[in-house]
């Protein structure tokens, strides 16, 4: 056989063909390896009333003061409403709804809604699907963790939640999957 | 290592359709000049099954041959080649090896493949003789580009007459162009013809314009040199290319299409700039008055305060409109692309053999200018495709009892937050057998259920990349790229297309855009303390509602407006709004084709000219909403959707509440 | 004439931009192409894996060619895209500078790679827009860097 013979039929494509070693992929983006390279992990951090939350760091793209939303009509939780940023419309949600953790109640958008805490912030993520706001509470700032540091759910992924971080004796700090957030 | 003999059925077939295309250009040649339409005819057929014939049994050789010929035997009993000695001793030389190659396709390869290419070029040169005398002008291929078909008429016609066509480069005060240019038509009148107002090369100066005119004269250079004295311009003249050599390549050049860099410039209408220069004026009134208000001693500090910060808002508001109008300027009505199209399809037809119109509609509808140049590409292929494998050849189509000329029919329409284009042909529609055929052959399809796969399966094997259902690559088809690319090119817009083939009818592909950017002059109205938009086209009426009185009823459906009963919708209800409602409410009426809806409003807040922005693909479509538009500083309303809120009010509400 | 059992075996490639050379692969093996994608990233992947995204329930790498192969400039014409590949049973996305077509070849239209030629380049076909390399991405991937 000659060479580019072998060398053409290895070219093509077929569903059996020997991909072995090839892209060893953690078991789910959710679940880093292992053995990780000892880089740490760079979160944004901030806090849904008492509770503490993170999400990588390299999704968010902006972080705004909480300024007022347009209001779309019969929108369900947890849309809250939309923000024009420089010509792109960006869909701001309450991520409360989809922690399942009790969230205020009454609009956050229109006429009617209540001036926000000064606190209060927008956090502009970056998502498969475009851009996406995120209304929180309170932004801590960045933190970088050690891997080690993240413990993992002991059953494997649950629902979004990447890990928890237990550090410096404070409230534990849920890291949290954008796209799962905002799916 | 010998090839593959193709099956005996397929060399007996073949030897004998090659012997009869032989013995036809025989009689052919031994016949008179004006040859026996029915035996050119014949001829043609000949090879025409030879190549099918070639197709079918993978002869890969001899279908580019034998297509080869087609191609050129069709020219010839269409007219458009004449029946010289070189093209009858070119074909005879051809069925030699059509012959051969019949029995042994491997044998006379580099010959099939040789002779091949003289007939494609014997058939292109041939083409020249109806050559456009517009693309022997030197003109730049991007200035050619934004011409409109009126403009590219205009020259033919100058060249025609025998005329030189000149490129003035001049200079015209901001202030006073539009009067400039008045002036010179009139001066231009007897000398000669402004053809074309271009943007100039240069830019001009903060106070002046650059344009570069195209002046049709054939009153000599004299003459036209005195009907722009004075004004500084730049004359010269036009020359003409040298016509190329035989040399085999292409007689025609035909401008790349690709928007691209060599695009960056965009014709904007007068008026639209005039619009844009008189909104700079105002800025510098009001540069003026905050320079005045620099030097007013006797005022207090506060009053001093109150009038800087009645300036600054002027000063917003100017900004605000001028950013608009710019946004709009980069707006481009599709016509620019269906011209663009028109001329192509004239040349796709020629060089096809095939006769072609193009009828196009909604070329008023404006697009961002990239997603405009964006467009071009898909378009191209897909016309080219029509012309190539949907119209057929003439022949074959009056056989069918169709008209000669197959008609391409592209329409643009607006529909909310979409642009939807289709493109129709009238030609053969799609042949589905052969396509689940090919499909089969090429692993795209299990032969098992191969039968069972209806259309919507077998249109996405249509858009699959690597399905091609041309048995040798056209010469015509271009560059090889299949539908896959177009469907690529259009998710790219995040737009969608689908295809609907009648057998015998002719085959429509429909591309879906979500439109970011277009501009609605909307009427703004308030309810509940929020404001909406709704575009003025859909508006017809306004009328004032009877105050209320205390006790009235909530319950009335229907307003008698100019003795009609026209429903109505009360949009607090609809959007559930919390509030009061105002003392004083108005109904707007709206009319899409002969439905009408009264939409009730608690406020009207004037017309404004909006560009509109999609909601984006996370919310996904919003009952009653088509978009979102900025009006002021921060402050973004909503469009409604007149179409989705007649619907509503016909049969209540349509879709499930937007949650994310 | 390239040595190949089968030379009239039909070869149809899809063909990329990276950098200023133009490589293509099996067509069979083109899932689909997405025109913008932004990774998520994940701690613990090579260099030259940007992250994953999730394709219908997928979870799909993405691999950045440009970082496995020779650089240089896209011609102005091309726009990135990922091109979603079948490796075996499962699909990588491939980060390109651009497409640059699909043309169906013969297996004898394969002249044998040059000299210099980067190993998993098996050989390379001329189109009609110019040199197409044939890609072996499974041999390209075995070579990465881990």
């Amino acid at each position: 056989m000659g060479s580019l013979e072998a060398a053409l039929a290895a070219f093509r494509y077929h569903p059996e063909e020997d991909v072995g070693g090839l892209i060893e992929l953690p078991q789910s983006p959710l679940e880093p390896e292992p053995a990780a390279r000892g880089e740490d992990v760079q979160l944004l951090a901030f806090a849904l009333g008492s509770d503490e939350y993170a999400v990588p760091l390299t999704t968010v793209t902006e972080i705004l003061r909480a300024r007022r939303l347009t209001e779309i009509p019969r929108a369900r939780p947890p849309l809250l409403g939309i923000l024009n940023l420089r010509g792109t419309i960006t869909p701001v949600y309450d991520p409360c709804v989809r922690l399942g953790r009790p969230t205020e109640p009454g609009p956050r958008a229109g006429p009617d809604a209540p001036p926000a805490a000064r606190p209060v912030r927008i956090l502009v993520l970056r998502t498969l699907l475009g851009p996406a706001g995120l209304w929180v509470d309170r932004v801590r700032g960045v933190q970088r963790v050690r891997p080690e540091h993240l413990e993992r759910p002991p059953s494997g992924p649950t629902g979004g939640v990447m890990g928890v971080i237990r550090q410096g004796g404070g409230a534990p700090r849920t890291v949290v999957d954008p796209e799962w957030l905002l799916r | 290592m010998s090839p593959e003999r193709p099956p005996a059925e397929f060399s007996s077939e073949a030897t004998e359709t090659a012997e009869a295309l032989g013995r036809s250009l025989l009689l052919l040649e031994a016949g008179p000049e004006d040859a026996d339409p029915e035996l050119l005819n014949a001829v043609f057929r000949h090879a025409h099954s030879l190549k099918g014939l070639a197709g079918t049994f993978g002869q890969q050789r001899m279908a580019e041959l034998a297509h080869a010929a087609e191609d050129l035997l069709d020219r010839l009993r269409l007219g458009k080649v004449r029946r010289t000695r070189t093209v009858l001793d070119l074909l005879l030389e051809s069925v030699e090896v059509l012959r051969r190659l019949a029995t042994d396709p491997t044998g006379p390869a580099r010959e099939a493949r040789a002779l091949a290419r003289k007939l494609s070029r014997r058939e292109r040169t041939a083409q020249r003789q109806v050559e456009d005398p517009l693309d022997r002008l030197e003109l730049p291929p991007d200035m050619r580009r934004v011409l409109t078909e009126f403009e590219e008429h205009r020259l033919r016609e100058t060249l025609r007459k025998g005329a030189l066509v000149w490129q003035v480069e001049v200079q015209y005060p901001l202030d006073t162009f539009d009067q400039e240019l008045e002036t010179l038509k009139a001066r231009l009148h007897g000398v000669g013809e402004l053809i074309s107002t271009l943007p100039g090369p240069v830019a001009g100066s903060i106070d002046a314009l650059a344009f570069l005119l195209l002046v049709g004269s054939g009153a000599g250079e004299e003459a036209l040199r005195r009907a722009f004295a004075g004004s500084g311009a730049r004359l010269r003249a036009l020359g003409f290319r040298k016509a190329r050599a035989e040399a085999g390549g292409l007689g025609v050049i035909e401008p790349p299409l690709e928007g691209g860099v060599a695009g960056q410039t965009l014709r904007v209408d007068i008026a639209r700039l005039d619009g844009l220069i008189d909104a700079v004026g105002e800025l510098r009134l009001i540069g003026e008055a905050i320079r005045s208000l620099s030097e007013a001693r006797e005022l207090s500090p506060r009053a001093w305060a109150a009038q800087l910060l009645r300036e600054h808002r002027q000063l917003v508001r100017r900004l605000d409109i001028l950013q608009e109008s710019l946004l709009q300027a980069r707006m481009v009505p599709l016509q620019q692309l269906f011209d663009r199209l028109q001329r192509l399809v004239r040349r796709m037809a020629r060089e096809a053999g095939k006769d072609v119109v193009l009828e196009a509609r909604g070329g008023e509808v404006q697009l961002d200018k990239r997603l405009v140049e964006e467009l071009s590409d898909p378009l191209v292929h897909l016309v080219r495709n029509a012309i190539d494998h949907g119209v057929e050849p003439p022949g074959l189509r009056e056989g069918r009892g169709k008209p000669r000329a197959g008609r391409l029919t592209l329409g643009a329409e607006q529909q909310g937050g979409r642009v939807v284009l289709a493109l129709a042909d009238d030609g053969g529609g799609v042949d589905w057998a052969r396509v689940r055929e090919v499909a089969v052959q090429r692993g795209l399809l299990d032969p098992a259920t191969a039968e069972a796969q209806g259309e919507r399966e077998l249109q996405a094997i249509l858009f699959h990349p690597g399905f091609s259902t041309a048995p040798a690559v056209s010469a015509l088809s271009g560059r090889g790229v299949g539908l896959d690319v177009v469907k690529t090119n259009i998710a790219g817009l995040s737009g969608v297309i689908d295809v609907e083939s009648r057998e015998g009818e002719g085959t429509t592909f429909r591309i879906t855009l979500p439109v970011t950017l277009a501009t609605v002059r909307g009427l703004l109205v308030g309810v509940r303390g929020r404001v909406y938009a709704l575009p003025l086209s859909s508006v017809l009426d306004i009328v004032a509602v009877e105050p209320r009185k205390p006790g009235h009823s909530e319950g009335q459906s229907t307003v008698s407006v100019r003795g009609r009963a026209v429903p109505i919708l009360r949009l607090a209800e609809v959007f559930g709004l919390s509030g009061h409602p105002s003392p004083r409410e108005s109904v707007v009426v709206l009319g899409v084709a002969e439905r009408r809806l009264g939409v009730v409003v608690d406020s009207l807040h004037g017309q404004r000219d909006l560009v509109t922005q999609s909601l984006g693909p996370r919310l996904g479509p919003v009952p009653g909403i088509s978009g979102a538009a900025e009006v002021g500083q921060h402050h973004t309303v909503l469009v409604l959707d007149v179409g989705a809120l007649l619907e509503e009010a016909l049969r209540g509400p349509a879709l499930l509440p937007v949650s994310a | 004439m390239a040595a190949s059992l089968t030379p009239d075996r039909p070869l149809e490639l899809c063909a990329f931009w990276v950098g200023s050379a133009v490589y293509a692969i099996d067509v069979a093996r083109v899932d689909e192409v997405l025109p913008r994608v932004v990774p998520l990233p994940v701690p613990g992947l090579p260099e030259h894996v940007e992250g994953v995204v999730h394709l219908q329930g997928a979870t799909v790498p993405i691999v950045d060619l440009r970082r496995l192969l020779p650089a240089g400039t896209p011609p102005r014409t091309a726009k990135p895209k990922v091109v979603v590949a079948w490796l075996g049973r499962r699909r990588v996305g491939l980060r390109v500078d651009g497409l640059a077509g699909v043309q169906q070849f013969h297996e004898q239209d394969v002249a044998p790679p040059a000299q210099g030629e980067p190993g998993p380049v098996i050989g390379a076909v001329e189109s009609r827009e110019g040199p197409w390399r044939l890609l072996d991405v499974r041999a390209l991937l075995r070579r990465a860097p881990a």
